[in-house]
């Protein structure tokens, strides 16, 4: 069994309203100095191989069909 | 595409990676291609004598050794080597600018150059780009020749229909019309207009649903908004494949139908709810066509007073062009090309960045700030950015005024500051919108886009040339003659008919059992319950629903036929909507199948008391290159033409999206219709279930042999023969009147349209709503023969239960006012149009018979059943 880590970022300059949103409740809960938020997406995926390759090829696969949009996303992935 | 776009960005940590591919590209380029010598250096100097220039290039880019002319293949040589890039100049303007010799290109060049920049245009067309940039005597830049690809694309051109458009839809009761612009806008009652609007996002949504349901949405709330009006209403005719197609039966890249259309609902139900407007109609149409590409057609409905209408074309000379909304990002480039093209295996990942990324939590106070700006009358014109971007809105403002205009691409606010010019210029990003104003206004409007929390800035203003132009830091990028740019090309394509046999009747044993062949039918995927889908859509926000998706007795309800909304506090007038398409009938018959959704669609809006006011055609066809589906869009057009006419309703508004055709072969011939009806009181609106028993039962319109297409032959698993149902626009016209003034005079307190499945299924349907049963005899219908079939002798009874025959109600009559209601028909067209079919009774079981055959017997409970769980079964979720 391989575990996969997709962590799913937004590129640089593409609006995260959620980020944005959060910095702004932070600033209004009175944390100084707090000047930007950023939020990622982490997903966990287990697979039924042996060989972390293939498990990584194949996360990689659903990383572009799935879970990001090569528009305004970019991801890494870690297997273990 | 966009490693293309963004190379030469020094600096930039985005574009490292396209910039390293991007160097090793131009030194393989430069390494074979010609020495390249940059003399525009940012300005451009007046090459007069181009002609020769010309020649000398295309001597120098022919390779010598082959001694052959320019237009021959020079692509040949370097087999497969992007070769056009040789005559792609960057120019040293401190940001990326390229500029296309197309002088040099051979033809092969010219099509590859189209086909990599994803701009799709064909060799003809870009012969006829050479030809005026030649007469210009300079090279067209990539902002220019991206600006072409979009305005020259079958999205927003409509090369392959306009032709049969002006043949067959085009002038039909106009005069009842306000005006058509980006919507159509109808009167409603008084001071008081409606705008409806329809349009599809069909490819978007079948690569990326989510996003491409939920931006269709954005897109339609728009072209209803830029006419001056606030939605009130959504709704969604969807197209997909089996719900139940084995996952190994897809061809690669096809998505599975099931992912397909929960991806489609959480798009429209997290867009339309988040932005307040309710989704309250639409429909599920499943057929193994729509497997390789769905269809996914939005509707909106807004309602403005008659002072807030709003043209979309700029108000004169010196107006500035105010921008209003979410800065233009990557997303969206080039989407109205890849819709203008079959989608293939490639298109899923490839095409990814032609789906629009929506923000509905924008959406909601850009309405705000457009209706604001309009109700304060700041605004000379408004327009949306729809398919297109900013190279089609700003144009069109300008030239359907009869100016020109100029464009400052710097001022316009981005997401990502590395943009090229072209990408600023072609982008669709969602949520945007472009007023025109006096100067003076500017402020004002500046400040009311700030209140609301929406980014607006100053991007140009209106010339009295009739040019577009377009600068970037300080360098010209674009310069259109408005004529050229939006005068595109127009094709006459072949068409090919195939013979439809309309007396190719089959025999067959009647079945049975036809209680079961009833069940069957209440649960197939397109009669089933779709609660499934419309429980997740608000349908009540706003407050203004009266009638709503689905009727009856709580929790025992059935399908409405139209949703009825009472838009205006001060009127009591109601506004029905619906929408209609069989595809079964278009594949076999597309002349019949588009003239049955006109007929379905006035026969829903009647069954809720409603008189049909304008009627919407959205036509999705396949490739229109092939001659075969060029017919199939003429025929349904026609179709639709001859309905519209006969009837005397204009087209409030209209779409069209052709290269439907995915992997799995074309889509069947889908031309949605929408239709939008007034009902003279909301009080007046009825509902479909039975109310009362010992009420009388009728039948409205004549029952032919019309099994063509229908639910009863697929249930016999025939797949061909018959003919589709036909219809008579005067009888259709006289006899829904009819139906409606019964409402009115309260003299009906049920009706429901029949379709799918016939009178057996439409009564099935009333029952179990009502909670109530039904007894009915068909021994009446079909008695004088089937004069329009030409078969002689008395109707079987399956025929009878299960014909779709068009124009068919079944009415609820208080038998107390069974004369009343009789006297009603007594006219000519329409005398013995109303059959008497039988009773409510109190006992729950539909039971039919003709005359001493038994035919159905079958619990209210047992047909409720079989259609409310059929969705939740497919969909892999319990009831």
């Amino acid at each position: 069994m391989v575990k996969a880590h997709v962590t799913v970022h937004l590129k640089p300059g593409i609006s995260d309203p959620e980020g944005n949103n959060t910095l702004k409740a932070l600033q209004l809960l009175g944390f100084d100095g707090v000047v930007a938020a950023h939020t990622t997406r982490v997903w966990t995926i287990e697979l039924a191989t042996k060989s972390k390759d293939k498990a990584k090829e194949q996360v990689d696969a659903m990383c572009r069909r799935l879970l990001t949009n090569p528009v305004i996303h970019d991801y890494t992935i870690k297997v273990e | 595409m966009h490693s293309a776009s963004v190379r030469r960005n020094k600096g930039d940590k985005l574009t490292k990676k396209a910039n390293q591919q991007r160097k090793v590209a131009v030194a393989k380029v430069a390494a074979k291609g010609p020495a390249r010598t940059v003399p525009l250096a940012g300005k451009r100097p007046a090459r007069k004598p181009f002609k020769q220039s010309i020649i000398k290039k295309v001597k120098a880019a022919a390779p010598a050794k082959a001694g052959k002319t320019a237009s021959k293949p020079a692509g040949k040589a370097t087999a497969g080597a992007p070769t056009w890039e040789r005559h792609v100049k960057k120019q040293d303007v401190g940001f990326p600018l390229r500029t296309f010799d197309l002088d040099a290109m051979s033809d092969d060049e010219l099509v590859a150059c189209s086909k990599a920049m994803g701009i799709r245009l064909s060799l003809a067309e870009m012969h006829s780009a050479r030809g005026y940039f030649q007469s210009k005597g300079r090279d067209p830049t990539d902002v220019e020749m991206e600006a072409l690809g979009q305005a020259w694309s079958e999205h927003c051109c409509y090369k392959s229909s306009k032709p049969i458009l002006k043949k067959y839809v085009y002038g039909i009761a106009e005069e009842q019309l306000i005006c058509r612009e980006d919507a159509g806008v109808l009167p409603f009652d008084g001071d008081w207009y409606y705008s409806p609007k329809l349009e599809s996002h069909n490819h978007p949504s079948a690569i990326e649903p989510y996003g491409g349901a939920a931006t269709g949405i954005g897109g339609v709330i728009r072209d209803v908004v830029c006419m001056g009006a606030q939605p009130v209403a959504l709704l969604d005719p969807l197209f997909f494949g089996p719900l139940d197609t084995p996952l190994d039966k897809l061809p690669p890249g096809v998505k599975h139908p099931r992912f397909l259309l929960s991806g489609v609902i959480e798009g429209i139900r997290d867009y339309g709810n988040r932005v307040g407007i309710p989704t309250v109609a639409g429909g599920i149409t499943f057929h193994p066509g729509y497997t390789g590409n769905c269809l996914v057609n939005v509707g909106c409905v807004g309602i403005l007073h008659k002072d807030a209408l709003t043209h979309s074309k700029a108000g004169g000379v010196g107006d500035v062009f105010v921008y209003l909304g979410n800065p233009t990002g990557r997303d969206g480039i080039h989407g109205v090309a890849f819709a203008s093209e079959e989608l293939s295996e490639a298109s899923e990942e490839a095409s990814r960045s032609a789906v629009q990324v929506g923000d509905a939590i924008l959406k909601e106070p850009l309405i705000h700030v457009t209706l604001e700006l309009i109700a304060d009358k700041l605004v000379t014109g408004c327009k949306d950015f729809g398919g297109g971007g900013l190279s089609c809105v700003a144009g069109e403002l300008a030239y359907d005024a009869g100016f020109g205009c100029e464009i400052q691409l710097d001022a316009v606010p981005l997401k990502v500051p590395t943009m090229a010019p072209w990408e600023i210029w072609v982008s669709e990003s969602q949520e945007r919108m472009m007023v025109t104003a006096k100067p003076a206004q500017v402020e004002r409007i500046l400040q009311i886009a700030k209140k609301w929390d929406v980014p607006a800035a100053v991007v140009g203003k209106v010339i009295k040339e009739k040019v577009n132009r377009v600068r970037y830091k300080g360098t010209k990028v674009l310069e259109f003659d408005l004529s050229f740019s939006t005068g595109g090309p127009v094709y006459d394509r072949p068409m090919k008919a195939p013979t439809i046999n309309r007396q190719d009747w089959l025999t067959f044993e009647q079945p049975k059992d036809l209680s079961q062949t009833l069940l069957w039918m209440l649960a197939h995927p397109n009669v089933m319950s779709k609660e499934w889908v419309i429980r997740q859509y608000d349908h009540e926000v706003r407050a203004n629903t009266v009638l709503k998706p689905l009727q009856g007795v709580i929790g025992s309800e059935g399908p409405g036929d139209a949703a009825v909304l009472k838009p205006v506090p001060t009127s009591k007038k109601g506004l029905a909507l619906s929408s209609d398409v069989n595809p079964n009938y278009c594949l076999r018959d597309p002349f019949w199948g588009a003239a049955s959704a006109v007929d379905e669609t006035v026969r829903n809006l009647a069954a809720v008391g409603a008189r049909l006011s304008s009627i919407l055609d959205n036509l999705n066809f396949g490739n229109p290159e092939k001659p075969e589906r060029m017919w199939e869009l003429s025929e349904s057009a026609r179709g639709l033409g001859t309905m519209a006419r006969a009837l005397n309703i204009p087209f409030a508004s209209g779409n069209i999206s052709l290269y439907n055709q995915g992997p799995t072969g074309p889509i069947p011939p889908t031309p949605t219709v929408m239709g939008c009806g007034i009902l003279s009181n909301f009080e007046h609106a009825t509902t479909m279930d039975l109310k009362k028993a010992g009420d009388k039962l009728y039948l409205v319109g004549h029952t032919y042999r019309d099994l063509g297409g229908s639910l009863y032959l697929e249930s016999m698993k025939k797949s061909k023969g018959e003919r589709v149902p036909q219809t008579d626009p005067e009888i259709l016209a006289v006899s829904a009147d009819l139906v409606v003034t019964a409402i009115e005079k309260g003299l009906v307190r049920a009706a429901h349209d029949c379709s799918e499945g016939g009178i057996a299924v439409a009564l099935a349907e009333m029952a179990f709503a009502g909670k109530l049963g039904a007894k009915a005899d068909l021994a009446p219908l079909g008695a004088f023969g089937d004069e329009r079939n030409l078969q002689p002798g008395p109707m079987r009874s399956d025929h009878k239960l299960f014909s779709e025959s068009n124009s068919r109600w079944i009415v609820e009559v208080p038998a107390a006012k069974e004369q009343a209601f009789l006297a009603l028909f007594d006219k000519p067209v329409v005398k013995g149009l109303c059959y008497p079919l039988g009773e409510v009774v109190r006992e729950p079981t539909v039971t039919i018979v003709d005359g001493s055959k038994p035919l159905i017997q079958v619990g209210v409970e047992a047909c409720r059943a079989a259609w409310r769980d059929a969705m939740p079964k497919l969909m892999g979720v319990s009831a």
